[in-house]
């Protein structure tokens, strides 16, 4: 193994046995002409990866694609099938917040068993308990058992002890969307003292904006194996592809360019992720049959680059004649708040008359200059008369989108702001 | 078998913290704690006494006081009864460890095994205490009781890489153990004596490798006799405990790379 390596896997592959019935396991195991009873789910297929020392790697991929598989055989937790992995020096790993911490103990108690685990000595211990403390800032909790801590005090109690046995290698496994903000920036910050002391780290997350913010790598991972290797930035991009399905089409056809084709048979709306939260409700004189985000390449997608182009597209079809109903969406962020929406009225679009079975399309473009995040979005067609507001058709959190980048602000929106500094002295 | 002593030495730290861990967090939430661990067979021990020895008026055996003989037999089979449950619990109930922490997962039965161990050494002095407030000189013989404390150790903790793996894989096997050790408490002479039984039968009873545990001890602290002085049952005990270690710890580690599979 060369000298700059941290990390080195080969040929990983990782198989689960399925078993239909959990008798089948012991009839298998019992069986004396070694009848197969199960079917062999790869949950890792033949990967290979080298991470250098004092790189930080982001691990991207859809949920289930092996993430999380991978980190553990790097950590050892899980044995991988066939394989090898090397590591050189101390892995530290955060795979779930609090492994291997007793809800009984108090927090200190904890502190020194994850310690003992991780096999340092009571008086190395002794040394680091300092720093841990500090880091997690819990006060006069440390005192109390760990099952009367808050989410949050967890969060920061376990993260502060696996950063600072001051590993060689940590892995982090989607832990730091615990907790609050200060505290992740804190953890943020402990990465960057990590980098420049040339530790690796190596982190799978879903909040694609860190991978672009933290990672000199990004890795793509997709149903068992590594689709894709490279900046960061481009595995970002990657992953959107392989989130939309276009990634493989690509591969299929790099000729062919994927434009937004009104295909007939399939669904726009098919091609996100339906939100569970998803409430569809109206009169049913006019309804939402379709909808869709664009991105600015023309793919439909529910990850949109920061301060792009983008479009809303919905589909409606009325089922008796309408009389100039108004479009409109709304966009929510992550905490339910409404930050942002509009209308065709609004917008002084005039509508017109719709026949019975009459589909109209339609779009709503715009930059995405909002705060990095997760939205979601609603869609209505409505009418105003007399008696207030008449709901055709609406649908609350119909699709659950993500503007992503590297861009930096505070609060919900950028301005665009121009600044200069002149010197005014009076002199 | 050498680089397993060495593991344990190498990590006698970890060994000796978390055995004081699992030890606590048994009795953890009690307001009594620990002291249950020894409560509960001190009350097994005299209800046995009140019901024997004031109830029915049991004879004494071989001279001795029935509750003298009985705690002889009944000691080393607690130890084994508690070792052989909490051992084979040892790893599912640490799963969350197995699954999110690497370490040496073989340590775990040790880990149960020791614990048990503390308890039982406490209960040895209680019956040399017992033995002394009857009027019963120490003997050279009383020392002898820690090679069988050792003998069941090694068998223990055979048994319990066994049990503790297969039943990750086939829960079931915890409710075997649990009965086995039931019915293992009136198939082993602890409460009865051997002599009850006719002569050409003993060979029968004598099999279960924990027969020789029990009248071991009871050779210790009774009849003061050494192990050598039977050494056919010695060699016998020593083959079956040598194989069931061997067969434990390489079924152990060949289901040790599964477990984080199926917990």
């Amino acid at each position: 193994m060369k000298n700059d390596i941290a990390i080195k896997v080969q040929g990983l592959t990782k198989i689960y046995h399925l078993y239909d019935k959990p008798q089948d396991r012991l009839k298998e195991a019992l069986n004396p002409f070694k009848k197969s009873y199960h079917h062999d789910y790869y949950a890792m297929d033949n990967v290979n990866l080298e991470i250098r020392k004092g790189e930080t790697v982001g691990i991207v991929g859809k949920n289930g694609a092996g993430k999380s598989t991978l980190l553990k055989m790097i950590t050892g937790v899980l044995t991988p099938t066939s394989g090898s992995i090397e590591t050189v020096g101390k892995i530290s790993s955060l795979l779930e917040l609090g492994a291997g911490f007793n809800p009984e103990m108090t927090g200190l108690e904890n502190i020194y068993l994850n310690g003992t685990l991780m096999g340092f000595t009571k008086e190395e211990m002794d040394t680091k308990v300092d720093a841990i403390l500090d880091f997690a800032d819990i006060g006069e909790f440390i005192y109390q058992p760990v099952k009367m801590y808050s989410s949050g005090m967890f969060a920061r109690l376990a993260f502060s002890v696996s950063i600072n046995v001051e590993p060689d290698i940590l892995i982090v496994d989607e832990a730091l969307s615990v907790g609050d903000m200060a505290f992740q920036m804190k953890c943020f910050k402990k990465f960057q003292d990590f980098q420049e002391r040339g530790r690796t780290i190596l982190f799978v997350t879903h909040a694609l904006d860190t991978v672009i913010r933290y990672c000199n790598r990004g890795i793509v991972i997709d149903a068992g194996h590594k689709v894709f290797e490279g900046t960061s930035k481009a595995s970002v991009d990657t992953f959107k592809k392989v989130l939309s399905g276009d990634f493989y089409k690509e591969e299929k056809d790099n000729k062919e360019k994927t434009t937004l084709i009104v295909d007939e048979t399939k669904l726009l709306k098919e091609s996100f992720e339906k939100h569970q939260e998803l409430d569809m409700y109206g009169n049913g004189k006019a309804t939402i049959i379709d909808y869709g985000i664009v991105d600015e390449k023309d793919n439909l997608s529910a990850i949109i680059d920061y301060n792009s182009e983008f479009t809303i597209v919905m589909k409606v079809k009325f089922s008796e004649t309408v009389m100039e109903p108004i479009f409109a969406f709304t966009l929510k962020d992550a905490k339910g708040l409404e930050i942002t929406g509009t209308n065709s009225s609004m917008k002084y679009v005039t509508t017109s008359i719709y026949e019975k079975d009459q589909i109209i399309t339609v779009t709503f473009k715009q930059k995405a200059n909002l705060q990095l995040g997760k939205y979601a979005l609603s869609l209505g067609c409505v009418t105003v008369n007399e008696t207030g507001v008449e709901v055709y058709s609406r649908i609350y959190d119909a699709i659950l989108f993500e503007v992503i980048g590297s861009a930096q602000m505070v609060g919900f929106y950028d301005l665009d702001s121009t600044i200069s500094i002149v010197n005014s002295n009076q002199d | 078998m050498f680089g397993f002593i060495k593991a344990i030495f190498q990590n006698r730290a970890l060994l000796w913290s978390l055995t004081k861990n699992d030890f606590k967090q048994r009795y953890l939430g009690n307001i009594l704690g620990i002291a249950w661990a020894f409560i509960q067979p001190t009350a097994t021990v005299l209800i046995f006494w009140f019901v024997f020895q004031v109830g029915f008026k049991s004879q004494p055996v071989d001279d001795f006081p029935f509750i003298l003989w009985l705690l002889a037999g009944m000691f080393p089979w607690f130890f084994f009864a508690e070792g052989l449950s909490s051992g084979t619990n040892s790893i599912i109930a640490n799963s969350f460890l197995v699954k999110k922490v690497v370490f040496r997962i073989s340590l775990l039965p040790i880990i149960s095994l020791l614990s048990a161990l503390a308890i039982h050494i406490f209960f040895i002095f209680f019956m040399f205490i017992m033995f002394i407030y009857y009027g019963y000189t120490p003997q050279w013989h009383w020392l002898q009781i820690f090679y069988y404390l050792f003998a069941t150790t090694v068998l223990l903790l055979g048994l319990s890489w066994i049990t503790s793996s297969v039943v990750v894989f086939f829960k079931d096997i915890g409710q075997f153990v649990t009965m086995i050790i039931q019915f293992g408490f009136w198939l082993t002479p602890i409460f009865w004596n051997m002599n009850m039984v006719p002569e050409k039968y003993h060979w029968i009873i004598e099999l279960n490798p924990i027969v020789y545990i029990i009248e071991g001890y009871r050779n210790s602290m009774i009849y003061h006799t050494w192990f050598w002085e039977d050494i056919s049952m010695t060699i016998y005990f020593w083959t079956v405990t040598l194989t069931i270690f061997i067969v434990g710890g390489l079924t152990f580690k060949k289901l040790r790379p599964h477990f984080a599979d199926v917990l």
